[in-house]
This record gives structure tokens, C-alpha cells and sequence, in this order.
């Protein structure tokens, strides 16, 4: 199982429960841990893992000059990447009318998605806004299904979801996602976003007043 | 059994109105037809059946509760059983009955020693389906309900349950009962068997119950604070579709999420010669589905190349228009006056076999580009200016001639 896992982490794999359970499971006791930070310390590099404790990958272990043209390509496909992500979260909270973001593990049908962009209108323009978003998101058939396709197609590219059944056309999210809301809660955190919800309630009382 | 048997008579009833029993209970109320209406009274006669709004039924609560434990129905906000009551109930009757045997009323007695063993069952009985309740409630997450806050709130509601049950066993443990009971031996046994003996596992299943009902509740807290950071973070950005984080790349030491190492590009190839690889490339070859369309490929035995083949070399004619230039040239090279080409075009005919006249001047240009420096020959134009586009000529004819030696 080192082996196995060593590759898959040097490959830049996110190793969690969704994608590779087995692989995870191992990684999740002390000894593999130490065997394979043990490892990844000769080639400079460290084993990290998500806030949530979700996933693992590789860290450089320290940021030289070289590291750091990789940082900066790290956050330039970031920042290519939240606005798509956020948008396909969103979309899948409203298609399944749920007040709960997804998470690690949880199951996304297809089919379910299929027919809720199908039926209203507001997630098929939902939908169709993810082709401002880039050229990974154009298509040649715009409709519902060629849409979803390749939004799907490239969430999985990215590796926020992993197809646990081709039959069932059943997909799940990974480690990955955890990985994703670490940054969010960084750029929260760190760049002044606020909780509109959280402020109004707060404005409620002198509203209410002033009434 | 007889048919004197009440049990018996009152289970035979029920049976006969069995569609009635379904519909009110799976509908929650049953309207009186002119179909039902015998159905109707004859279970409201057996007290099972209680008057609703608007000429219907509904059945009585005591009978749902029956149903919904036998048929494990999942209600929202389960109420369970009156576990509390029973103890209460079952320290009542032991008390009487110890009353009753220091008295010596022995019929009394043993009315109470049956009381006694059922109440010991009763209780039994309802912490086993609580348990069951509890335990079906925590594995599906709530999933009777969709919105986190609801989640939150049925949550609440079962953990204040489970604590006010493992409170009631703890207080039940330190109690005399056991004492009381041990001069019975029948009533001891019942007691320890059923209760006292099982009471330590029921408190521990309870207790992990209710860890994991605090841990939901945690993980519900943390769920619904990520999903409104999620749609903070959506709104921020729809609000704001120009907005960019600052340059985190650039700080001294930057986070976690931004310094994944760059992936590296393994090539793993197996050795199909080490034994240990056998069953897996087994494994990985048995998975190849055999499809018709596969075809072995025959090859053809390898052929042996012979010395003497015996072939000849066939070689393609000559063109007309090579052999005259061949022959224009070869006549030319010999004469010192030079030879006209156009002179040997009118004369030759046979052999220039109708080949126009500027395409033989053409291709006696071309021969000479191509073989005059290493030919025999000299070749002359009879051309002049063109007078219209400078630096072209007009070539009325070619003479070649013998090279000077």
C-alpha cells in the first residue's frame, strides 16, 4: 500500500474516502503517516491534509524560488477555479432544495440534476451562466443535458467529484470539496467577506424600531 | 384454543375489519360510507376507533402507538414510552404485594406477582424499542426531515430523551426492588433476567446514543454555518464579479492549500517476468471481454530469398518525344554548322510522332538545361527583345551544333 500511495501523492492526488477508500483508510493510521512523511521529507516534501481532515496531499516543504513560481501557479488555477465551484455548489443545493452545502462523501445523481435544470428555468439559467466562465465550460450543443455534461465532465476533471456508479450515472463528491471550503474560509477569514444573513439579522432590531 | 377465547375473538374481529384498521391509520382518518359503516362501529365498540371531525374516525391512540411499534413507523418528534411510569408502577405493585404478603393474603399475593412480572416485561419491553426508535432516528441522520434546522431540532428533542432515560436507569439502579423481590424467588428471577441483568447494556447503548447525537448536533451546527459561508461567498462574488483575492501567493510564508507540490509524472510498468505479478495481470486479463470482432492474426511463414531468381528486368519503351530529342542531339553533336531545331521538326514527322512544334522547342530547352553542360553539343537561340517586357526574348528557333573541341 506505501507504494501505491506514495505514487498517487507525488502524481498530486487528493487520496481521500470517495476516491481511493482503501488508500485512505491506510493513510489515516499513524504508522503510514509516518512511514510516508518519512519518505516525502528526503524529496522535500511534507503530507498535509484538509481542515475537515477529509483528504491528503503534498506540500513542497519548504518555498524557494522554484516553489515559487509553482505557488504562483497554484493559486492562478485557484482563482480560475472558485467562481465555477461556487457556482456548481450553489446549483446543486437549489436543484436538491436543501440548506446544506455538499460534503465530502455525499452522492450527487445525475439524473436528479438532469431534471431539476430541465424543469425550471432558474437553474437552466443557472446553468448556462457557467459559460461565461471559461472556455472549459463552452459547448456545441447548448442544451440542458449537453450543458450539465460538461459541467460534470469538468468538476470531475478538477476532482471535486469521482463516479462511484456508470450505470446509475451516480457521482461523489470528494476530499477535495474540503480542500475547496479551506479556502474559502481563508479568503472569508482574511479578505473581509461577510455573512450578508448574519449582519441583516443584526440590522433587524433597529429596522423593526425605525417601523 | 377455543372460540370462547376473548384474544382470540377480539384478533378475529380485527382481522375482518383489517382494511378499515389500514386506511385510518395510513391516512390518519377514515370517513363512515355506507360500505364501511358496519366496519366502523364495530370498532369503535372494541375501543379502537375514536370520533374525528366531520363524520370520521381516527384510531385511538393506543392502538396507533401499538402499530407504529410493531410496524417500526418512524413519527416525527416520537413521544415513547412512559418508561418513568412503569418504574413508578412497578414499585407500587412490589410494594403492595410485600404489604399483601406480610398480611398474608396470599390471593392477593399472587395477583400481584403477576402484575409484577408483566410490569417487569413492560419495562423491558419500552426501553428495547426506544432503543430501536433511538438507533433508527441516529443511523438515518433525521432523514425524515430535509432542512438542517429541522435536523437540529429533532436532534434536540431525542438527546433530551436519551438523557432523561439514562437518568431513570441510574436512579433505578440505586433502588430496593431487587432487595424487596428476593425473598420470591420466581419474582428475583424474572426481575434480574429481564431487568436488573440487562440494565447495564441498555445504559451503555443509550450512552453511545447520545454521544452521537451530541456529535450530530455539533456536526449540524458546523454544517449549516459552511453552507452559509458558501452562499456568503457565492452572494460576495455575484455581487461583485470583478472581485480578486489579494496576491497570497506572494506573502513570505504562504498557506497550506497554496504550496501543493507540483505533480510529478511516474510511469509504472509491470514486470510481467516476476512470479508475484502472475495473478494480478491474471486478474486484469480475465477482465478483457471477449468480443467477436477479435481476430487471430495469421502470418505468413517466413519465405526464403532465391540467388537465381530467373526473372528478367523488364524495362518500360521509350517515350516518342525522349527518343527524338535523343536523336536530334546525337545528329547535332556531330554536325559542325549546327542543326536546326524547327528544321528537324518539319523534317521528321515519323519519328516526333504529331508532337506539337512548341513543345518540341520546349523540351529541347529543357534537355539542354538539364544534360547540356555534359553533352556533346552547342546550342544557340535565334531570339530577340520583347518589345513590350523588358528582359524577355522571343525565341524564334534553336540550332545546336558540335562543341568545339
Amino acid at each position: 500500500m506505501f507504494e501505491q500511495v506514495a505514487l498517487r501523492l507525488l502524481e498530486g492526488a487528493f487520496i481521500c474516502e470517495s476516491s481511493s477508500p482503501e488508500a485512505f483508510r491506510w493513510l489515516s493510521t499513524e504508522n503510514a503517516q509516518e512511514d510516508i512523511s518519512e519518505f516525502l521529507d528526503k524529496i522535500g516534501r511534507c503530507l498535509a491534509k484538509t481542515q475537515n481532515d477529509q483528504a491528503y496531499y503534498v506540500t513542497w516543504k519548504r518555498i524557494g524560488q522554484n516553489e515559487r513560481t509553482e505557488v504562483k501557479r497554484i493559486f492562478a488555477s485557484i482563482k480560475q477555479t472558485f467562481r465555477p465551484l461556487i457556482h456548481f455548489i450553489t446549483l446543486c443545493m437549489e436543484a436538491e432544495k436543501k440548506d446544506i452545502s455538499p460534503a465530502p462523501g455525499d452522492r450527487l445523481e445525475y439524473a436528479m440534476l438532469l431534471k431539476a435544470v430541465t424543469e425550471n428555468a432558474h437553474l437552466l439559467e443557472v446553468l448556462r451562466e457557467f459559460g461565461m466562465m471559461g472556455k472549459e465550460f463552452t459547448v456545441t450543443e447548448a442544451s440542458a443535458k449537453g450543458m450539465l455534461d460538461k459541467v460534470i465532465q469538468q468538476m470531475e476533471r478538477w476532482g471535486y467529484l469521482v463516479l462511484v456508479n456508470r450505470e446509475q450515472e451516480s457521482y461523489r463528491f470528494t476530499g477535495k470539496l474540503d480542500y475547496y471550503y479551506q479556502i474559502i474560509d481563508f479568503l472569508m477569514e482574511n479578505e473581509g467577506i461577510t455573512d450578508p444573513s448574519s449582519q441583516e439579522q443584526e440590522d433587524m432590531p433597529e429596522q423593526r424600531r425605525l417601523v | 384454543m377455543s372460540n370462547q377465547d376473548p384474544v382470540a375473538m377480539l384478533l378475529a374481529k380485527l382481522a375482518a375489519s383489517s382494511d378499515i384498521i389500514s386506511a385510518a391509520y395510513y391516512q390518519g382518518r377514515i370517513h363512515k360510507s355506507d360500505e364501511n359503516v358496519r366496519g366502523i362501529e364495530r370498532l369503535r365498540q372494541l375501543r379502537l376507533l375514536s370520533p374525528d371531525i366531520r363524520d370520521a374516525f381516527q384510531l385511538r391512540a393506543s392502538f396507533r402507538h401499538f402499530l407504529n411499534a410493531a410496524l417500526n413507523t418512524e413519527r416525527l418528534f416520537s413521544m415513547g414510552a412512559n418508561i418513568g411510569g412503569y418504574f413508578q408502577r412497578l414499585a407500587n405493585l412490589v410494594e403492595e404485594h410485600s404489604i399483601a404478603f406480610q398480611e398474608g393474603r396470599d390471593a392477593d399475593c399472587e395477583r400481584y406477582e403477576v402484575e409484577i412480572r408483566e410490569a417487569i416485561s413492560d419495562i423491558a419491553d419500552a426501553i428495547d424499542d426506544e432503543l430501536i426508535i433511538l438507533q433508527a432516528q441516529v443511523a438515518t441522520r433525521f432523514a425524515a426531515v430535509s432542512t438542517i434546522a429541522e435536523k437540529k431540532r429533532q436532534n434536540l428533542h431525542y438527546q433530551q430523551r436519551t438523557q432523561e432515560l439514562v437518568n431513570l436507569l441510574e436512579s433505578f439502579h440505586f433502588s430496593d426492588i431487587g432487595e424487596q423481590l428476593e425473598g420470591h424467588e420466581e419474582l428475583a428471577l424474572s426481575f434480574r433476567a429481564l431487568l436488573a441483568d440487562r440494565i447495564p447494556a441498555f445504559r451503555e447503548s443509550l450512552l453511545s446514543t447520545l454521544e452521537l447525537l451530541n456529535q450530530y448536533l455539533f456536526e449540524f451546527r458546523k454544517i449549516e454555518e459552511r453552507a452559509k459561508r458558501v452562499r456568503a461567498f457565492a452572494l460576495h462574488l455575484n455581487r461583485n464579479p470583478d472581485w480578486e483575492p489579494k496576491a497570497w501567493d506572494e506573502v513570505a510564508d504562504p498557506e497550506d492549500w497554496l504550496k501543493c507540490a507540483s505533480p510529478l509524472s511516474i510511469q509504472s510498468s509491470p514486470d510481467v517476468s516476476a512470479p508475484e505479478a502472475e495473478e494480478t495481470l491474471a486478474a486484469i486479463a480475465r477482465t478483457i471481454p471477449a468480443t467477436a470482432g477479435t481476430r487471430n492474426k495469421k502470418t505468413r511463414p517466413a519465405g526464403q530469398i532465391e540467388d537465381a531468381s530467373g526473372n528478367t528486368v523488364v524495362e518500360p519503351p521509350e517515350s516518342p518525344i525522349r527518343r527524338a530529342v535523343r536523336i536530334y542531339f546525337k545528329e547535332a553533336g556531330k554536325s559542325v554548322q549546327g542543326i536546326s531545331a524547327r528544321d528537324w521538326w518539319a523534317s521528321n514527322p515519323v519519328i516526333l510522332d504529331g508532337i506539337k512544334e512548341e513543345i518540341w522547342l520546349l523540351r529541347v530547352l529543357s534537355e539542354h538545361d538539364n544534360k547540356g553542360k555534359a553533352g556533346k553539343w552547342f546550342l544557340r537561340l535565334e531570339a530577340k527583345q520583347h518589345p513590350v517586357f523588358d528582359g524577355n526574348v522571343l525565341v524564334k528557333d534553336v540550332i545546336a551544333s558540335k562543341k568545339a573541341a
